[in-house]
């Protein structure tokens, strides 16, 4: 009358010797989904779960108990079955069954998620630090970038420059935008091409870049960037009327030599090397020095603002 | 202006998780077809349907043309079978409330990749 209740309640659960598994008692969910205890349930479950193991079945006892997983057919749907082997009295075992096919679905579903998830994320996160016209790193990639940089004290020698192509609101005043935007993804491109491993290039504004070195100081970074300047100047581009034109920009460089010196401090600074670079007649790299300003504040200074760049 | 996608407008992965679930099972279930699922893992069969029914809603599941072509060529799907699964697919939809025009956008979608798949 008691075990009545197991088969009301379909529960999954036999009672079975401990050495033949022959059956004492087993529920009518048990036969239906596992079936009839005995050297057949040795097989199925050999079949069912590689790493099944007669040793460990007679290893079981009152401190033990054996679990395994395997997935079974009941009717038409797939179950995974949870199988717990435990002791039951000196000479019989108890087998029990639990259905865990929605607990495993929501597993499986829950780990495609995440891994969805995961791969959004990551290309949000590219999104978030890279141009969208270039395709090369953002203003706010360089800002992190140069946080990374200055995290770590060692790091002294390091320079700033800014790049702006010269007369570039002409270029798109004349060829209209499509060509202006072309101009800037040729740029990007070029420049990324001649720049060398230890800079980081971001593109911070219309046509304002930023090239940040970890290890040049603003001499050595000076000579890279009149090289780079040499190359692009001499590039022909092909203009809507398949015309050939070109390209030049002025540079403002600055160094970083000082633990604390923010970004925006040497932006600022490099700024004003590029205004000079600028006032100069364009098409040339000039460095940030506090003699540049003694020399020439009276004459550019008043001018800088009214410089259309 | 950008409007929701049906992802979106049929609550997200909480309305799809017993979405995906379900169609599982009926995948399973069909005469016609059960024979071609069988065999996958539960997790990858999961995984792909997860994928594939965000995607075709307009969330941010994944698939591609190449991908799905090349990974049901070997199956042979015959024109029965596609029509089979194309069926379990609206009779999930209809059961989870999705309205009658969203499945019709839904299930054109669908036969728009009908050829990739059907090569038997």
């Amino acid at each position: 009358m008691e075990l009545n209740v197991l088969n009301k309640l379909e529960l999954i659960v036999a009672i079975c010797d401990r050495d033949t598994l022959s059956p004492s008692y087993s529920s009518s969910k048990f036969k239906a989904i596992i079936g009839e205890c005995g050297e057949a349930i040795f097989n199925l479950f050999e079949k069912k779960y590689k790493q099944f193991s007669k040793l460990q079945v007679l290893a079981v006892n009152t401190d033990a108990s054996y679990s395994f997983t395997i997935q079974l057919k009941d009717d038409r749907t797939r179950k995974s079955i949870k199988i717990t082997i435990s002791d039951y009295d000196k000479d019989s075992l108890m087998i029990v069954g639990e259905d865990i096919t929605d607990l495993k679905k929501l597993e499986s579903t829950l780990r495609s998620y995440s891994s969805i998830m995961e791969k959004q994320e990551k290309s949000l996160v590219k999104m978030a630090y890279t141009d969208s016209l270039t395709g090369i790193a953002n203003r706010r990639a360089i800002f992190k970038k140069f946080n990374e940089y200055t995290q770590n004290k060692n790091n002294t020698k390091g320079s700033i420059c800014i790049l702006d192509i010269d007369h570039f609101k002409q270029v798109n005043d004349v060829y209209g935008h499509d060509f202006g935007d072309y101009v800037l993804k040729y740029f990007a491109e070029k420049v990324t091409i001649e720049l060398e491993n230890d800079c980081y290039f971001a593109r911070i504004g219309g046509e304002e870049f930023c090239v940040f070195s970890y290890s040049r100081d603003s001499a050595e970074l000076n000579t890279l960037i009149d090289t780079v300047l040499n190359t692009i100047k001499d590039c022909d581009i092909h203009t809507p009327e398949q015309n050939m034109t070109q390209i030049s920009f002025s540079a403002g460089i600055t160094e970083y030599t000082k633990n604390g010196t923010t970004l925006d401090e040497l932006l600022s600074k490099a700024d004003k090397a590029l205004y000079f670079a600028k006032a100069a007649g364009r098409c040339r790299v000039i460095s940030f020095s506090t003699e540049l300003f003694e020399k020439r504040d009276d004459i550019l200074i008043p001018k800088f603002r009214k410089i259309e760049r | 202006m950008h409007s929701i996608s049906l992802f979106e407008k049929y609550g997200g992965f909480a309305a799809l998780y017993p979405l995906v679930g379900e169609f599982y099972d009926a995948v399973l279930d069909s005469d016609i077809v059960s024979y071609i699922f069988e065999p996958i893992s539960m997790d990858l069969l999961i995984e792909h349907q997860t994928k594939f029914l965000a995607a075709i809603m307009g969330g941010p599941g994944e698939y591609n043309d190449e991908k799905l072509k090349s990974v049901h060529r070997k199956f042979e799907i015959t024109e029965t079978e596609w029509n089979e699964v194309v069926e379990i697919l609206i009779n999930t939809f209809s059961n989870f409330e999705i309205e009658v025009d969203d499945i019709k956008t839904l299930t054109n979608l669908i036969n728009s990749k009908k050829a990739l798949i059907v090569t038997g």
